[in-house]
């Protein structure tokens, strides 16, 4: 991560996290009163998007810690629970959402963890949800560089047994982690892509063969791991790539460790479409045969997603039969004709994947 | 700023210095049968250079004097201490004073002022003391205007396509925005279609590598442009058809055999079957026309018998291998 700014929120100016993170990132930092006046810098910066990766705001998160996954109504939600430790990602993918998500997007880390400890505390009490992880908003380990505090909280999650996080990440940043005590109730989960994509559209982001050996080197560990193909991208001669991305995935590490495989067809809000023309303007990802959605986000024409997902899930199923498969974000009639049955033949999609996490990281079924 | 009234010789004029003109170029004709009329009832400003005159203000009146045959005109002349932005600035005012710039004016004038004001607020406080009123987020999109291709300056001119239509053809290279400023100009297009051919055509471009000037040659564009028999608006609307099946070749092909199903099933004319929009949704719906008892008897019955056909069945499965 390269930070140029530090600004720092005068609210938490004194907290012991600001203290640490000034001491180990070299960067000047500024206490400032408006934070609006963060904002505009930004905005009068050639590249907002950019710069926000480079400008590290030090602040409070004066909402909810732990807050629901914002899934839409028609297509089917995994009822996945968010730890909202921060927002945006030094790395740049040109499909990445939080580049419209956010108004301007900057990495902001929230400081104040009693909080996030205290809201902890009551989402292990509550026993609502089972899964929650910090991958959503952020990136879940590019923050090691800054402030590494994953350990932590794979210690905090080691203590309980009734949830897992999850870890989601495109980095290698797996040092801090590895020799902790983890209890497997953390799941070590990487977004995967091919070759391609990854070099043309994620820039900063470790290599897959990288990303393989760290899951690899976690599941030496000990730890439960999880994948997500999501965005799949639909162009010339990828189904071939993908196969060749299920393969290796699974030449590093044993399907019989792995607690869920995601699937998501690429989709975007439709004003995330001239940000990537301006700021990738080689990427063709905005080119597919797309229609707008329910939600209102551009997707893949149904028929051409369902032939894909049928052509992935029949890649992974050749040698993993029994992992398990979900997708993020359809409806039963693509759950119908590519997986072969709808979510209610399983409880539910939480339901689903809540039954894998009980089997691979040995939760409490009360 | 001072200004002093003198006869000038039309010769000492020098018509090739641009320094302060914002007009766009406009034939002096209808201006000869004024000044022929009335006289010259303004006189033009100028500033003395060595041993010429640069005109301020007046380009056409001078041209008009010039071509009925005048030798020497009245004219105001600045005083010597009036420096070239107070120049320009008296030139933009007079032009405002008389008709509202047109935006290419506008881009000129901003243009020729951003030389002495960087700062896009301050510029928009000038300008609209100068008769131009410009808000201050548009500055940076009419700056641009006056450097684009003639053919796309021509087309605001003309109310042929609006500044947003400019801007965005004005950022592609000069062939491209040549083709497609001749496309509008030809067509006449409304703004909604123009914004729908451009996205058309600028992302068959780029997912064929052909330029845009070429994919404007190919047959499919040309002899929709050449059917004579077709309206202004039939031609548009069959040029995007044809564009959209060459942006979502799938997508079309799809739709077309949902239409070819739906044929097959004789429903007649007062059924129609009209499929979840863009096949995303699962729900179908059935509109059915009719006035009399037994025409929807007769409605009722077609559908009866079709629902049982496997052109039904393979309506509603919306799988690719049967569309």
């Amino acid at each position: 991560m390269r930070i140029t700014d530090i600004y720092i929120d005068p609210a938490v100016s004194d907290a012991p996290v600001v203290q640490a993170i000034r001491a180990r990132v070299d960067a000047p930092a500024r206490v400032v009163k408006n934070l609006q006046s963060v904002h505009e810098t930004l905005f009068c910066s050639p590249d907002p998007v950019g710069r926000g990766k480079e400008v590290l705001l030090l602040t409070q998160n004066r909402g909810a810690f732990v807050r629901d996954c914002p899934g839409t109504r028609y297509y089917t939600c995994c009822g996945y629970k968010i730890l909202h430790i921060g927002t945006f990602c030094s790395m740049d993918c040109s499909y990445c959402v939080l580049q419209s998500y956010f108004h301007p997007p900057l990495l902001q880390f929230f400081v104040n963890h009693l909080e996030m400890h205290a809201a902890l505390d009551d989402f292990f009490t509550q026993k609502k949800a089972r899964r929650i992880g910090t991958g959503e908003f952020t990136d879940s380990l590019i923050w090691e560089g800054v402030y590494p505090f994953s350990a932590e909280l794979v210690s905090r999650f080691a203590a309980q047994s009734f949830a897992v996080l999850e870890l989601k990440t495109k980095t290698t940043a797996i040092e801090t982690v590895l020799p902790v005590k983890h209890h497997r109730k953390t799941i070590m989960s990487w977004s995967l892509n091919t070759e391609r994509v990854i070099r043309e559209e994620e820039r900063g982001t470790s290599g897959l063969t990288a990303r393989l050996k760290a899951a690899a080197a976690c599941e030496a560990a000990g730890y439960p791991l999880a994948f997500h193909f999501d965005p799949l991208i639909i162009y010339p001669g990828c189904a071939a790539e993908y196969k060749s991305v299920i393969r290796s995935l699974f030449r590093y590490v044993s399907s019989e460790n792995i607690v869920w495989i995601s699937l998501g067809s690429f989709r975007f809000m439709p004003a995330l479409k001239p940000i990537i023309e301006s700021r990738f303007a080689n990427s063709q990802i905005t080119l597919g045969e797309f229609i707008k959605g329910i939600d209102g986000k551009m997707r893949y024409f149904k028929p051409l997603r369902i032939d894909f997902y049928r052509q992935i899930i029949s890649f992974i199923r050749e040698i993993a039969p029994n992992v398990v498969l979900y997708f993020c974000m359809e409806d039963d009639e693509v759950w119908q004709k590519a997986l072969g049955e709808t979510p209610r033949a399983f409880g539910g999609l939480p339901n689903l994947l809540d039954q894998s996490a009980i089997r691979h990281c040995a939760l409490s079924l009360q | 700023m001072r200004f002093s009234l003198a006869t000038i010789p039309l010769k000492s004029i020098d018509l090739n210095d641009r320094t302060y003109k914002i007009s766009t170029d406009r034939t002096p004709d209808e201006l000869c049968d004024s000044i022929e009329n009335v006289g010259l009832l303004t006189p033009f400003l100028l500033k003395h250079r060595s041993d010429r005159y640069s005109v301020i203000s007046g380009f056409r009146r001078v041209a008009a004097c010039l071509q009925l045959g005048w030798t020497e005109a009245p004219a105001q002349i600045a005083d010597p201490q009036v420096n070239d932005l107070e120049c320009l600035q008296a030139a933009i005012a007079d032009h405002a004073l008389h008709r509202p710039l047109n935006p290419i004016e506008q881009s000129v004038a901003l243009s020729k002022l951003s030389a002495y004001y960087t700062n896009d607020i301050e510029l928009s406080r000038i300008s609209k003391k100068l008769g131009m009123p410009v808000a201050s987020a548009l500055i940076p999109k009419f700056k641009q205007l006056n450097r684009f291709p003639i053919s796309v300056q021509e087309g605001v001119l003309s109310g042929a396509f609006s500044l947003t239509i400019a801007l965005e053809l004005g950022s592609l290279d000069e062939p491209s925005a040549e083709a497609l400023s001749r496309l509008f100009n030809a067509l006449m297009p409304s703004l909604s279609h123009q914004k729908q051919i451009l996205t058309l055509v600028r992302e068959i471009s780029s997912i064929t590598g052909l330029s845009i000037p070429s994919l404007l040659q190919e047959s499919f564009v040309v002899n929709i442009l050449c059917r004579s028999e077709l309206s202004r608006s039939q031609r548009i609307d069959a040029l995007l058809d044809a564009l959209r099946r060459a942006r979502y070749p799938k997508i079309t092909a799809f739709e077309d055999q949902f239409c070819r199903l739906v044929g097959s099933l004789e429903l007649g004319g007062g059924i129609q079957i009209l499929p979840p929009k863009d096949f995303e949704g699962n729900r179908f719906s059935i509109l059915l026309r009719f006035q009399t008892l037994p025409e929807i008897e007769a409605h009722l019955k077609r559908l009866e018998g079709a629902v049982k056909r496997p052109e039904f069945k393979a309506i509603l499965k919306k799988d690719r291998a049967d569309y």
